[in-house]
């Protein structure tokens, strides 16, 4: 049960001020958690929203930031509010093209030190893990988004063994690459990437894997643009690994590897729900085609169904 | 063979207005099943319920006869769940359809849902609060619940400057 806690004037007035404290919040940090845009919102309606909301609220926060004009009003939003980076704790920071060279990021993600999901690129992740000593430990989720994955250019970084240890859940929007260090990924257990052709690859790389002792998910993504995978496909991939989950990213489901980010940081499926729901399935679909129960235009259909 | 007669519960809201209702559809209120649970020997007075008028308590018990025998969710989920992994804002068809009411009606249901303790639809009013208040600008967040707004104009001008990382591109 909540408590009752009186607002202060400012509120009284409306009709959320009938709400005890702790109901105003939930709701408040519900939206704050669906988008930047939303804490932003909130936090200038009136002076009171903004002391409830201004650093506790950012805590929900999935920050995105790919723009230089964002990158550079975020910097500034840090520089204007010493130690408020510390309240990220969602933040997806991208330094493509124009705004490579700026010079935004790296201030950015070192003030934002108590991350616990982040996505950037490999010479970003280089940044955190090149400082004198490794401040984002509370970081668990990774995301890389960028064509090709440079391991090899982490490598010698003081903290890079350190950082990767500590992470659980890695996604990775291209291909492994035969540089992938399974050693400095030990605490492991969800892994996403993309491939094609599935079942070539996964039976190359499998043994590759083999030392994530703590995986229990494996996730393929097949991209609309590169493959279309049908049920027989995924069932063979299944029958390599259990773990496995094949997850066809559509055009006409508005895929993009922002909006899964963003989704799974609210507390919406993204990659892993997605996955898991892809997995029931696929474990259904396979029942249903090893037991032969349906006559075959059924199963056929429930095949298209998945797909 | 019959089935066992279920037990009968009489409820008393603040405006006298009197339910009376089966026993596991009043058992969804965390607040009255402990309070039946410590109640030994039956009783024939109405349990009051001081905080709730009639009309909300007929609407909480549409929510309650409609969700009757679904798991109540325990202390132990509540609490193993990451507060910053369950602020969804989805609510199923038929509870979407029960909350369109008016905005009063809306925070009466959240105060008694409170009161009564029903997790589950307190969750729901609080998802379509915030539901309301997504894509609104502050000033439309103001005018929605007549929220007086205290920032002089410089101020404004300043967050609004400070808060250019968050404008939709």
């Amino acid at each position: 049960m909540t408590t009752t806690e009186p607002l202060d004037a400012t509120l009284e007035s409306s009709i959320l001020g009938h709400l005890p404290l702790e109901i105003l919040l939930e709701i408040l940090l519900s939206v704050c958690a669906s988008s930047q845009a939303g804490y932003c919102a909130l936090t200038s309606v009136s002076k009171q929203l903004r002391q409830l909301l201004h650093q506790d609220g950012l805590r929900v926060v999935p920050v995105t930031l790919e723009e230089i004009s964002q990158l550079h009003a975020f910097k500034c939003f840090l520089s204007a509010y010493p130690g408020i980076g510390q309240e990220v704790r969602y933040l997806w920071i991208m330094d493509r093209g124009y705004a490579r060279g700026t010079g935004f990021v790296e201030p950015i993600i070192l003030a934002c030190n108590r991350v616990v999901s982040l996505a950037c690129s490999t010479k970003t992740l280089g940044v955190i893990c090149s400082q004198p000593t490794l401040e984002h430990v509370h970081c668990k989720e990774l995301t890389l988004v960028e064509p090709w994955h440079r391991w090899m250019t982490l490598l010698p970084h003081p903290h890079t063994a350190q950082f990767c240890n500590q992470i659980t859940h890695l996604r990775v929007s291209s291909g492994l690459g035969p540089d992938f260090n399974t050693a400095h990924f030990a605490n492991l257990t969800h892994l996403a990437f993309s491939t094609s052709p599935i079942v070539e690859f996964m039976e190359r790389h499998l043994a590759h894997l083999e030392p994530l002792q703590h995986l229990t998910m494996l996730v393929v993504t097949v991209f609309w643009w590169r493959e279309q995978i049908n049920g027989s496909a995924s069932l063979e991939a299944a029958k390599l690994d259990d773990r496995i989950a094949i997850l066809q990213c559509e055009k006409e489901s508005d895929w993009s590897e922002l909006n899964i980010w963003v989704e799974c940081v609210s507390g919406g499926l993204g990659v892993w729900g997605r996955a898991r729901r892809a997995q029931r399935q696929m474990r259904i679909m396979n029942k249903v085609v090893r037991n032969r129960v349906l006559p075959r235009k059924r199963a056929v259909a429930l095949d298209g169904q998945y797909l | 063979m019959a089935a066992p007669a279920t037990q009968q519960i009489k409820i008393r809201c603040n405006d006298e207005k009197e339910f009376t209702v089966d026993r596991d559809v009043l058992e969804r209120s965390v607040l009255i099943k402990n309070m039946l649970e410590d109640v030994t020997e039956q009783q024939d007075a109405p349990i009051p319920l001081p905080n709730v008028s009639g009309p909300v308590m007929a609407k909480v018990l549409e929510y309650c006869t409609h969700h009757r025998g679904e798991p109540l969710p325990s202390a132990d989920t509540e609490q193993s769940q990451d507060e910053t992994r369950k602020r969804t804002t989805d609510i199923s068809e038929w509870d979407q359809k029960f909350i369109t009411v008016d905005q009063e009606m809306l925070f009466e249901i959240i105060l008694a849902a409170n009161y009564l303790d029903i997790k589950s639809l307190l969750d729901v009013g609080c998802k379509t609060v915030a539901n309301m208040i997504k894509g609104k600008t502050p000033e439309e967040i103001r005018k929605l619940f007549n929220i007086v707004n205290d920032f002089t104009p410089e101020e404004e001008a300043q967050i609004k400057k400070e808060n250019e990382w968050a404008e939709d591109r």
